[in-house]
């Protein structure tokens, strides 16, 4: 995935997250996972494409 | 159409009730003071809000005046009886239910809509109101909490600090890259040593084969000493040998020496001797003529001497018998009468005895003088017969003599012989001894030639020697330098494997790919950051720009038309302009209902703005405030909202009747 598809579904999914009804505990552990994932998602890209 | 609420042992309700209100329509809650009206609208707000455990929750709850006091939690709203309180709210055939317990915890079955707390809710101890009454025109805290703001500021903080920590990450990797081009920098310095080491000891090692290759003289050299030291060897022995012949003969030599010294000495003793004695001889031979000569006087003399001596032997005779006679007269005087025994006796006269005895002394003197020309005459006589004697004597000493001296003279000749055989035998040994030196001195003069050739031998040996431990232990300590080196390198290059790769999440990339990967990364972050960032800042302007919009219409709708009420996106303050004189005011020149009123307008605004989702609007109170054109004109404009929104209003009412009742307006 390239580093702006990865930019682009962070960010979708980080406004989705700040609109979900949801308080700011889960907010800050949801988004954390969320970038998380997108990190991951970025270095097995990333992995990938070294490979 | 209707909101179910069910309640169970909250705040002054106990037991359960049950509650309808109508959407479309305003639900005045009527009862008594202490009833429960408060607590409905509590309970209901709760139950769609959100859990108030949270701290800014429980601020949001006080600031809308839900909770009064700073210690008021949502434990007020369990019945002091009972442990728990359950509260449900149907809408639309969806149920949000709650439980409470009086430890403070609750349980929800379904969350609400934490807004709902701000925009849902109108007391008369809202922070609004109190805002308006004190003059106090700061909104921020509104528009953060109706808006989403707080919530992209909250992820925008997030991703700021996943920034930082990707910075950090980027940092420590740059770090270990600048420290990995250093390493490499040290192995090449490492490795360009080493290069020059290696070929120093090949040119070392070259010089030593050429040392090495010179090994062949040496043992040519070597077979040379080895046969000089068998020579030296051979010439010591030889030197003992006529150090020991020399020896003997030395002591031989010496031996005869001191032997020739005794012969001589006793040579020149026994010439002394001879000489004494031939001189010995000489004087008696002189003493011997001597008295040769004297001893026909003596002869002579010593007739005469015996013709003296028998004359003085007579007159010695007489002169006794005289001496005879007097002794015999002086006997018989003794006896007789003195002067017949003087007569008697004495031929001449008559005598005294005196006289006899001056006689006899004169005898005796006489015979005296007479004795000692005897005697002198016998010693003159013998005197000369030891003449006589002594001739004879010298003439024995004499024979003795030439005995002697015959014998030293035998021996003389002897010791002379022995002497002349002496001589020779020392020179025979002088000789030998003189050979002896000098086969030494040539054995000697040969012994150090072979040495200092050997010495020669040794230094070409030891100089090769010399160069081939020098070459060697140089070889060595450049071998053992570049061992070290490495040693450094492996241990460099070891170290450079280990910082070369960095494992992000289980995953192992080269320092390079690390570094590019994080900083894409950081890009998406900052991307992001900016994003949020600005979404953060557009919520608000478009929180404030929807709040402005319905405040505007609310004001209309409220009998404020002369009002112009706006929150400036700015700054985030309130500004109340009097569109009557266009000046702007501040809250605190408005009169007390102008201030309800507005607190009112800016609640329904917030409520329009914010949840006209959640058709439920609840007032506690508020219109109580109102005078009655006023309290129309809102209570229109409220039912307005509730037909058009199909919201149930909540409104709260001092009541005669003991229980609570709920009275549906539709029209007015």
């Amino acid at each position: 995935m390239s580093e702006s598809k990865v930019l682009e579904k962070l960010l979708n999914n980080l406004l989705k997250l700040v609109k979900e009804n949801i308080n700011e505990n889960e907010l800050e552990k949801k988004v954390k996972e969320e970038i998380m994932l997108a990190f991951n998602e970025f270095l097995k890209a990333h992995s990938a494409r070294g490979k | 159409m209707h909101i179910k609420v069910s309640i169970e042992n909250a705040g002054g309700l106990k037991g359960l009730h049950e509650f309808e209100f109508a959407k479309g329509a305003i639900n005045i809650v009527k009862a008594p003071n202490a009833a429960g009206k408060s607590t409905i609208i509590k309970a209901i707000t709760l139950c769609l809000s959100f859990p108030y455990e949270s701290d800014v929750l429980l601020k949001i709850a006080r600031d809308m005046g839900l909770l009064r006091q700073l210690n008021e939690g949502v434990e007020p709203l369990v019945h002091i009886d009972s442990s728990f309180a359950n509260i449900a709210v149907r809408i639309d055939g969806e149920t949000w239910s709650v439980t409470l317990s009086k430890d403070g915890k609750t349980t929800y079955l379904r969350e609400g809509d934490e807004r709902f707390l701000v925009t849902s809710v109108i007391t008369r101890d809202s922070r609004i109101l109190r805002n308006l009454m004190i003059g106090e025109t700061d909104f921020k805290w509104l528009v953060e909490n109706v808006s989403l703001a707080k919530k992209y500021d909250k992820v925008v903080t997030i991703l700021d600090e996943e920034k930082l920590k990707n910075e950090e990450r980027l940092r420590q990797i740059d770090i270990r890259r600048k420290e990995a081009t250093d390493i490499m920098e040290r192995v090449k310095e490492i490795s360009k040593a080493i290069d020059s080491y290696i070929a120093k000891e090949q040119m070392l090692n070259k010089k030593l084969s050429e040392v090495l290759a010179k090994y062949p003289e040496v043992t040519e050299w070597r077979e040379k000493r080895d046969l000089l030291l068998v020579s030296i060897r051979q010439i010591e022995d030889k030197m003992r040998e006529e150090e020991r012949k020399k020896e003997r003969y030395q002591k031989e030599l010496d031996k005869e020496t001191r032997e020739y010294r005794e012969k001589i000495i006793r040579h020149d003793k026994l010439e002394k001797d001879l000489a004494q004695k031939i001189e010995k001889i000489n004087l008696i031979k002189e003493q011997i003529k001597e008295i040769d000569e004297n001893l026909k006087d003596y002869e002579e003399k010593i007739r005469e001497l015996h013709e003296q001596e028998v004359k003085l032997r007579v007159e010695e005779g007489k002169a006794l018998a005289q001496v005879d006679i007097y002794e015999n007269a002086l006997k018989i005087a003794s006896t007789i009468p003195e002067k017949r025994a003087v007569c008697f006796l004495c031929n001449q006269g008559y005598l005294t005895s005196s006289s006899l005895e001056q006689g006899k002394l004169s005898a005796e003197n006489v015979l005296r003088k007479i004795r000692n020309k005897i005697a002198n005459l016998i010693s003159e006589r013998n005197k000369l017969y030891s003449y006589r004697n002594e001739k004879e004597r010298l003439k024995k000493e004499l024979e003795k003599l030439d005995e002697e001296i015959s014998s030293i003279g035998g021996e003389l000749g002897d010791l002379k012989r022995e002497l002349r055989n002496y001589e020779s035998t020392v020179k025979a040994h002088m000789k030998r001894i003189q050979e002896c030196s000098k086969d030494l001195e040539n054995l000697k003069s040969d012994l150090m030639q072979k040495r200092k050739e050997i010495e020669n031998i040794d230094k070409l040996i030891s100089m090769l020697g010399e160069e081939e431990r020098n070459l060697t232990s140089e070889i060595s300590e450049i071998r053992s330098k570049i061992t070290l080196m490495d040693e450094q390198k492996s241990r460099e290059l070891k170290k450079l494997e280990e910082i070369s790769y960095v494992e992000i999440n289980n995953m192992s990339f080269s320092l390079e790919e690390a570094y590019e990967l994080l900083s894409s990364w950081l890009r998406v972050l900052r991307e992001a950051y900016a994003k949020l960032s600005f979404e953060a800042r557009k919520e608000r302007v478009e929180a404030v720009e929807t709040f402005n919009f319905h405040v505007k219409n609310v004001l209309k709708e409220t009998a404020f038309e002369y009002l112009d009420v706006w929150i400036d996106p700015r700054d985030y303050k309130l500004y109340i302009r009097d569109l009557r004189s266009s000046n702007e005011i501040s809250p605190r020149i408005l009169s007390e209902t102008e201030k309800y009123v507005l607190s009112f307008v800016i609640h329904i605004a917030l409520k329009l703005s914010y949840t006209p989702r959640i058709p439920l609007l609840s007032v506690d109170e508020v219109v109580l405030s109102f005078d009655e054109k006023r309290k129309y004109a809102i209570l229109k404009y409220l039912l307005n909202l509730a037909k058009e929104n199909s919201w149930a209003v909540i409104l709260t009412e001092l009541g005669r009747e003991d229980k609570i009742t709920i009275q549906v307006v539709r029209d007015l």
